[in-house]
């Protein structure tokens, strides 16, 4: 795992100590690029994902097409009605239950259900219908 | 490039659980995957919100907490999948839709795909941005351009307009109680974005793209219906949309989740033998949906005689008061059927176990066009019989040959066990079923292993509450679907140049 930090050189160390035992796990980075336009340009798709319209997640372009490249391979930049959502949803007895759907289309007829689903797990805490 | 900043205490509590990972992962794995926090200060991963350390997360702050459960299940596919190529994720907290009741918890997914890429194994196929970039070992597109968007709510239970009460649980241990699950919420929809998806409308069976640019998924290579004998890929728009409703006959025909299955599903589907000289034509054998409360259904079955429980006070639901005498006599030493409604599961099957039933058969109260019934939610730890539930139209039939009952016998004998010999989520040949309910559920179809696996698998369309946070075998299917999909393939060496 790679989380870096500003701090002392001996702080540093012995973080390092740390995450060297483990080493076979560090996998992960975290950093902080571009943040406002990424934002911005979620939003945006999110909002016209809302509306039935497509923009592109990256590009903030309406109606994003496939993009032939250089070296003949083919791009499709996709908008937030590809992305996937879990809902929640509270049941009379204060059981929580969750559902993974495609588009915020569907993610907004989720809320709305009256049961997520018709078939259900057997060991389910969360999903299953309890009454 | 800003870096986030996180406590020493932070980063060894970290530490120390990133060790657990080494048995969650593939022997020698390695994929980084880049955290893109897109919060900005003060808010989501940034929170100053001072925290308690909890279930091994001791982020100082609220923020750290939520960026080091994010690491964490990052962590978890790093150590699993192989690429040369980082795996970049735009993640951020924001207000998503939420109400007292209800909301959205977060939503993830791929930002490209791309076709025709170099080592592709397919032409004229969509596969999800790093899956592409993990096949060809190139960065497509523009380097560093993140390949997958997340997003989280905000307000979860932060707040009375959301749902209160249950925030993410943001421990690393599993441990959420009536808390969600922040860790295996991330896996799911990580998961998704990583490649665990078609792009293939499952409502107007259309293929992602314009012509001449309109492809199938890798996905629908290896999506078969069985009721035409195609593949996805292969099939009309028309004859995808119907097989996207299909219930038992879509199915997954990768190798590599049909080798996986033997180690990973349970062996035997729950049902139910009805039997006895009352039984008369219901005398056979029924599928039954079963608890997630009370014994399971193991090899040895539950056999006893039926007797029906009636409603004691006029519209207070059978079963939902403790048992009469009436009631009490019939049901004891004897398996009760019980009608849905009124209350919950769980009380109904604890009232008849307290006047000494052996088994509950709560008969539904809903016509459900399902292949077996949905199973009976609720959760109760004093529960120890076993529950499960029957079609509204068996239970009716039942019912009328129980009319010749006694008041402490019925002739009608039932054995609850495991009855058909097949994977609980695989069909007849052995091949994992993906989820195609019918109507067809919003979306929340084909991309997702089926419910009826047993054990509960990370990429159902539930997250379930049993999960292992391993996505192996002998606990989960996830890795062997994408190791069908292409992230088995052996990497080119690391090239570094971008393709646009």
């Amino acid at each position: 795992m790679k989380l870096m930090r500003k701090t002392s050189l001996a702080t540093l160390l012995g973080v390092g100590l740390m995450l060297a035992a483990a080493s076979h796990a560090q996998n992960v980075q975290v950093r902080s690029d571009n943040a406002t336009q990424a934002r911005a340009n979620m939003a945006a798709s999110m909002k016209a994902a809302a509306r039935g319209q497509k923009v592109g997640m990256l590009s903030g372009r309406a109606n994003p097409q496939p993009e032939k490249l250089a070296d003949g391979s083919i791009a499709q930049e996709l908008d937030a009605s590809t992305m996937v959502y879990t809902v929640a949803r509270r049941n009379a007895d204060g059981s929580i239950e969750m559902v993974c759907v495609n588009g915020t289309e569907a993610a907004q007829q989720a809320l709305k259900a009256p049961a997520f689903a018709k078939r259900v797990s057997q060991v389910s805490k969360e999903q299953s219908h309890v009454r | 490039m800003s870096v986030k900043r996180l406590s020493v205490k932070a980063l060894l509590g970290a530490a120390a659980f990133v060790g657990a990972l080494a048995g969650v992962g593939q022997a020698h794995a390695a994929a980084t995957i880049i955290i893109n926090n897109i919060n900005a200060a003060g808010v989501g991963f940034n929170d100053t919100t001072p925290a308690s350390a909890v279930g091994g997360n001791t982020g100082a702050t609220l923020g750290e907490q939520r960026l080091i459960a994010f690491t964490y299940a990052a962590n978890i596919w790093g150590a699993t999948l192989t690429s040369n190529q980082p795996i970049i994720i735009n993640a951020q907290f924001s207000a998503l839709t939420c109400s007292a009741t209800s909301g959205v918890l977060g939503s993830a997914g791929a930002t490209q795909v791309f076709a025709n890429f170099a080592n592709a194994p397919q032409t004229n196929t969509w596969y999800s941005y790093a899956l592409a970039n993990r096949i060809s070992g190139i960065y497509q597109g523009t380097a560093n351009t993140p390949q997958i968007n997340a997003n989280f709510n905000v307000n979860l239970g932060l707040n009375a307009n959301c749902l209160p009460g249950s925030p993410f649980y943001l421990g690393l241990d599993g441990n959420h109680g009536t808390a969600i699950d922040f860790v295996a919420v991330l896996q799911h929809e990580m998961g998704h974005g990583l490649g665990f998806q078609t792009f293939t409308s499952g409502t107007t069976g259309n293929f992602l793209g314009t012509a001449p640019n309109q492809f199938p998924a890798i996905w629908d290579h290896f999506l078969f219906g069985s009721v035409t004998g195609k593949l996805w890929k292969d099939m009309t728009s028309a004859e995808r949309v119907a097989s996207a409703i299909s219930l038992d006959k879509l199915v997954w025909t990768g190798a590599n989740v049909t080798g996986a299955i033997p180690s990973v599903l349970r062996f035997g589907l729950a049902g139910v033998t009805i039997s006895g000289p009352a039984a008369g034509p219901v005398a056979g054998t029924y599928r039954v949906g079963e608890a997630s409360f009370g014994a399971p259904i193991g090899g040895t079955p539950v056999f006893g005689e039926v007797m029906p429980v009636n409603e004691q006070t006029a519209g207070a639901g059978a079963g939902c008061e403790p048992f009469n005498a009436a009631n009490a006599a019939a049901v004891n030493g004897r398996v009760a059927l019980i009608a849905r409604g009124t209350c919950g599961f769980a009380v109904k099957v604890k009232n008849a176990q307290n006047a000494g039933a052996k088994a509950v058969l709560i008969s539904d109260n809903a016509v459900e066009n399902a292949v077996a019934p949905a199973g009976l939610g609720g959760s109760d730890p004093t529960i120890t019989i076993t529950a499960v539930r029957i079609f509204l139209n068996d239970g009716n039939n039942l019912r009328e040959a129980l009319k010749r009952r006694s008041r402490t016998g019925s002739g009608v004998f039932a054995s609850i066990g495991l009855v058909i010999n097949q994977y609980a989520g695989a069909d007849a040949l052995g091949r994992a079923q993906m989820y195609a309910p019918n109507p067809f559920q919003s979306g929340s179809s084909v991309s997702h292993f089926d419910t009826s696996m047993s054990r509960n698998q990370l990429m159902e369309p539930a997250i379930n509450g049993d999960l292992t946070q391993s996505v192996l075998p002998p606990q989960d299917l996830t890795y062997r679907l994408f190791q069908d999909i292409g992230w088995e393939v052996a990497p080119p060496a690391p090239r570094l140049t971008s393709s646009r």
